[in-house]
């Protein structure tokens, strides 16, 4: 009888915790300091004349911030996938001259009630094309699913970027 | 065939052009900037500020080290007749980016000093890495070589979307007084930091001499602390940079 009052007063006390995570953000730092280098990639990047950190992260993700001589651009991975943001913030539409992460010190995770993150936030910057001299920057929302992940969004203020990481957008679907 | 279409990376490109060395660049312009981060940011480096325009060369404007800026316009304006097609299709990703490549062994980007820019055709940068070079790019690339530009397809990674002044040519400018210095110029140094063809031909030569080595063109730790033993087996400085004496030693001269 005591062990069934203590799990019912269980659920009672971590019900409304787990139902305000809806809609709540974790964050992480992406500082260069707060970052490491993974040693079972190093390599690999390496040889791509790339460079690569890991930084903390939430859910099960590993968060990895990559770099080359003109960008920078994350890659997520996880059990099941491996996403890349570098055609979305290199090739296709850059907001400016030499996209890079790092305008913002920390990235923001989306989680639903559960605490499953179920979007990522970051700040990618550049140089304006206009003058060359300003910088611009645009926040990138990607969304996060189980088998997937996709850029849902490119928008101006934490505002947008939260309704978009919160709204019904999801990955296309390969027919 | 469009200028955007994809071809193999042509043979025999880069004929006596060698990508700036990163030695070179700090030795004869200087550090661009006290400290770096992840973005561009401006030059701190007074001597090389004053060197810096934002100007026209032609189909765009870019914003670079006053010597490039000045022989981009004559590329350009001589691709004009060579490649109308491609001329009509050239815009620019950007020029100057001083920045620091996190997790690397380059340290600071070769965009660094605002000799280097790397080109569009129609808007669409051709994609880092992948061994395929857009046509109008391989079509341009001998103009940039006549210039003493180095063409990015010729990186161990191929790049094909960059260009840059050439160790040659940054040498030449040097003597010439064009960043507002003059001086002795110093002997070409390899060390960490620098990549390309000239790392591929050192690392070989160290595999040959019996070197645990990966030849991938990337002047890593690991080439450094080959050099280094190297170096100390041959009664040399063991500091880890191939300079003349080391690159005799090598029999790379």
């Amino acid at each position: 009888m005591r062990s069934v009052l203590l799990f019912v007063a269980a659920i009672v006390y971590a019900w409304p915790a787990v139902a305000n995570q809806a809609g709540a953000s974790s964050y992480t730092s992406i500082r260069p300091r707060e970052c490491t280098s993974p040693a079972d990639l190093r390599a690999s990047f390496a040889a791509r004349q790339l460079g690569v950190q890991e930084c903390g992260s939430v859910g099960g993700w590993r968060l990895l911030l990559v770099a080359s001589q003109e960008n920078t651009w994350i890659e997520l991975r996880s059990s099941a996938i491996t996403w890349s943001g570098e055609k979305a913030i290199v090739y296709d539409a850059p907001i400016g001259l030499f996209p890079t992460i790092g305008a913002s010190p920390q990235v923001e995770w989306r989680l639903n009630g559960h605490g499953v993150p179920t979007a990522l936030i970051f700040r990618v910057a550049a140089t304006s094309r206009t003058d060359q001299k300003t910088r611009v920057s645009r926040l990138f929302v990607v969304r996060l699913e189980q088998d997937r992940a996709c850029v849902v969004g490119r928008v101006a203020t934490n505002a947008e970027a939260r309704a978009l990481a919160d709204g019904p957008a999801q990955c296309p679907r390969e027919q | 065939m469009a200028i955007t279409d994809l071809i193999p990376i042509p043979d025999s490109i880069n004929p006596g052009v060698t990508n700036a060395r990163q030695a070179t660049m700090l030795s004869l312009l200087g550090n661009p900037r006290d400290d770096y981060t992840d973005e561009c940011q401006p030059l701190t480096n007074p001597r090389l500020s004053a060197l810096v325009v934002f100007d026209s060369v032609g189909a765009f404007r870019v914003l670079g080290l006053q010597p490039a800026v000045t022989a981009l316009r004559s590329i350009i304006e001589e691709i004009a007749t060579a490649a109308p097609a491609v001329h009509a299709g050239l815009g620019t990703a950007g020029m100057l980016c001083a920045r620091l490549v996190r997790g690397s062994t380059h340290s600071i980007s070769n965009h660094s000093w605002g000799t280097a820019i790397d080109l569009t055709l129609n808007g669409v940068l051709d994609r880092r890495g992948d061994r395929m070079v857009q046509r109008g790019l391989a079509e341009i690339a001998p103009v940039f070589n006549e210039h003493g530009w180095f063409w990015g397809a010729g990186f161990g990674t191929e790049d094909a979307m960059h260009f840059e002044a050439g160790d040659e040519l940054i040498r030449r400018w040097h003597t010439e007084g064009r960043f507002s210095t003059r001086g002795p110029t110093p002997p070409p140094l390899l060390m960490v930091g620098d990549r390309g063809p000239e790392v591929v031909t050192l690392q070989q030569r160290l595999k040959d001499l019996g070197s645990q080595l990966s030849v991938d063109g990337i002047f890593g730790t690991g080439t450094r602390a080959a050099v280094m033993t190297f170096q100390a087996a041959h009664d040399l400085i063991a500091d880890g940079v191939v300079g003349p004496r080391t690159r005799t030693a090598l029999g790379l001269t």
